[in-house]
């Protein structure tokens, strides 16, 4: 039940003032700490996004 | 030709986008913001699918301007990204004062840390600290033991901030850092620790904590806080990260 209330307290305040509630959204130390540990995830993001915009670029303007 | 030309602007876009991300990784403050633009975009995108005039308009406009705003607002973090490039190890030892200052500093913190005194001494590197200077009281005085051991006596005006130290000179004391927001740190650390893990976070400067509470000293730098309650060992990692 208090899950569930949180949820939705938590929808609403998105609704009310998105721009706030994604400015102060929890980031985990560990998610960062992973983050900047692996090098070869941050290429694989980096070549993923990279082939989306030539693609998008190339084939699909 | 056609292929080998999207192959290379690919490559480019590539080195692009992940010195980007290097950048942004930094900081939780540069993904949040990031996050931010992001949803801008997506609702700039949305309103004008959707043939919306007048929001489509303004978040075109908003949106136009963001990278400007990204720039002031992340500088810190892009700076260091920069440096990181020129910098193979961050860790590696910088150009600092004399043997003379580190000596000085190392009896003023050996002084306070018997007596309990607390302390917050920042060290310049690479990056500069002038940003905080300038809002600090600025002292350009040659660093002694007996200098620094002054501005730290409980109850002066000076003694809740942090001393600058650039080459020789105290550039500034009642220096005041913006303090890490870690989770994983003790919720119970005092400010004086919470602001030199924030300086060291931002920066590749230095810092020398005294504990007000056990005497304990500390070493920060880049995010890192190592304990080093011996002279001998003070030495030994002041020498191993400035040079």
């Amino acid at each position: 039940m208090e899950k569930v209330k949180k949820t939705f307290t938590y929808i609403g305040q998105l609704i009310v003032n998105p721009i706030k509630k994604i400015a102060s959204i929890p980031i985990s130390d560990r998610f960062m700490d992973f983050l900047s540990k692996h090098v070869w995830l941050r290429i694989l993001v980096s070549f993923v996004l990279a082939v989306l915009v030539v693609v998008y670029v190339y084939y699909l303007k | 030709m056609d292929t080998l030309k999207m192959i290379l602007d690919g490559y480019i876009i590539l080195l692009i986008i992940f010195f980007i991300l290097s950048a942004i990784i930094k900081s939780k403050r540069a993904i949040r913001l990031t996050l931010v633009v992001l949803f801008i975009f997506a609702l700039k995108e949305f309103a004008v699918k959707l043939n919306l005039e007048i929001t489509g308009r303004i978040l075109t406009y908003i949106f136009s301007f963001s990278p400007i705003f990204l720039i002031i607002i992340l500088a810190p973090e892009i700076r260091k990204a920069l440096e990181s490039i020129r910098r193979r190890d961050i860790l590696e030892a910088a150009s600092m004062g004399s043997v003379e200052t580190k000596t000085q500093v190392i009896e003023a913190v050996m002084y306070m840390s018997e007596r309990k005194i607390g302390a917050l001494i920042t060290i310049e590197k690479h990056n500069s600290l002038d940003m905080y200077a300038d809002q600090a009281i600025i002292m350009d005085s040659k660093v002694s033991k007996e200098l620094l051991i002054n501005i730290f006596i409980p109850n002066t005006p000076l003694h809740d901030g942090a001393v600058i130290i650039k080459g020789d000179i105290i550039r500034c004391a009642g220096a005041y850092f913006d303090l890490s927001d870690r989770e994983k740190e003790d919720k119970t650390m005092g400010s004086r620790h919470r602001a030199a893990l924030g300086i060291s976070e931002t920066t590749d400067s230095l810092t020398v904590v005294v504990s007000e509470e056990t005497g304990n000293i500390s070493i920060v730098i880049d995010g890192i806080m190592i304990r080093a309650n011996d002279r001998d060992k003070l030495y030994e990692y002041i020498n191993m990260y400035l040079k």
